[in-house]
């Protein structure tokens, strides 16, 4: 009970505060901003709060089922705009699934290649050639 | 409170079905209890104000649970350790160009403007692309469909195409599976490795985090000039 009063009382300040301030970021988006920078200071969950978060996390699909019955019902199906947004997000679907891949892959790749370097490089520029070879041994 | 209960019993009978039949992407509950819905509303005459009525305590609840993400994100901040600065960059990078080509490709095609914000967030959470919705005023039912008609592809095509291009490395898939299909990439990913699951929930939070900011801003700064 504790947790989800923590997260209701979240919600409400951060929209108040977005609202008020006029800051360009969705509120309960800046809510979980909030939460997770609180977190990452605090370093641990407490677990009233992971509880009703896991309790609200398991039951997250069924909260849109009324947000998507109400989009579903205001949308005309033979409105030919649809079927090209529909084409557009497909077109768009491949290039962000084979851009992240190789984004991220890069950026991995880059990572473990400078961490295969980084202690050779720092050991030959503290103690000289000779640890450099010992270290290679 | 009957609306409430048929929407809850409802959805339980989906996700029983979905489990039994081994969990197929395409009879995902949520999808199954929208068209059920849709059409048992449309079949009994029920105005859909009422409903909208009926349930906007669960629409109300949406929020907090938006913020309850924050307790997976940090929990796998923790777990993807060194990597953790890989990931925030790869997600403002990838989160760019997910963005910037959704919105051009609609250009290319003429798309009028609530559709071009719609495809902008179509990438990242429902949750997330309706906060964003509401704060840019952007038709709701245009962000559902390209939500959903993104997330339920992407999920069933990631693998492969990681597969096609050599990536085998379950972190990636994880964070594509995360980053471009969201909810459904999750679903996906639990069904390769606790890894990618991790990894994709990561992903979603994260990339929902990133796009919900920059579209918010670049709606504020250039989106308006679009449609003129």
């Amino acid at each position: 009970m504790k947790g989800l009063f923590i997260l209701l009382t979240l919600s409400i300040l951060t929209e108040a505060g977005i609202q008020k301030s006029g800051l360009p970021v969705p509120g309960a988006i800046a809510g979980m901003l909030v939460l997770l920078i609180w977190l990452v200071l605090r370093k641990r969950v407490d677990q009233h709060l992971a509880d009703s978060a896991n309790f609200m996390l398991a039951h997250l699909p069924l909260l849109l089922i009324p947000i998507g019955v109400i989009a579903l019902s205001q949308i005309d199906p033979t409105n030919n705009a649809l079927l090209l947004m529909i084409l557009v997000s497909a077109l768009s679907l491949l290039l962000a699934v084979v851009a992240t891949i190789g984004i991220l892959a890069l950026l991995f790749k880059l990572s473990d290649h400078l961490q295969h370097k980084k202690p050779k490089n720092k050991h030959c520029h503290n103690h000289g050639q000779l640890s450099c070879k010992e270290n290679l041994s | 409170m009957i609306a409430i209960t048929i929407t809850i019993g409802l959805f339980f009978l989906c996700n029983r079905c979905y489990e039994a039949a081994g969990k197929p992407l395409l009879l995902q509950p949520v999808v199954i209890s929208i068209l059920v819905l849709c059409i048992g509303l449309w079949a009994f005459g029920i105005p859909i104000d009422k409903y909208d009525a009926d349930t906007s305590i669960m629409q109300q609840l949406l929020a907090p649970a938006i913020i309850a993400l924050a307790i997976p994100v940090y929990q796998n901040i923790r777990s993807a350790g060194r990597v953790l600065p890989l990931i925030l960059l790869g997600t403002a990078i990838a989160g760019t160009v997910i963005v910037i080509s959704a919105v051009a490709f609609g250009l290319m095609l003429e798309l009028d403007s609530p559709m071009l914000h719609a495809l902008s967030t179509k990438s990242i959470s429902a949750p997330f692309a309706i906060s964003v919705a509401q704060s840019t005023q952007t038709p709701i039912p245009w962000v559902v469909v390209a939500v959903f008609s993104t997330g339920l592809p992407g999920a069933m095509l990631a693998p492969s195409i990681a597969r096609s291009l050599g990536v085998t490395d379950e972190r990636i898939l994880g964070l594509t599976l995360g980053m471009t299909s969201h909810a459904f990439g999750i679903a996906k990913a639990t069904e390769i490795s606790q890894t990618a699951t991790a990894f994709a929930t990561l992903g979603m939070g994260l990339m929902g985090c990133y796009i919900a900011i920059f579209v918010t801003i670049a709606n504020q700064l250039t989106l308006p000039s679009i449609s003129g």
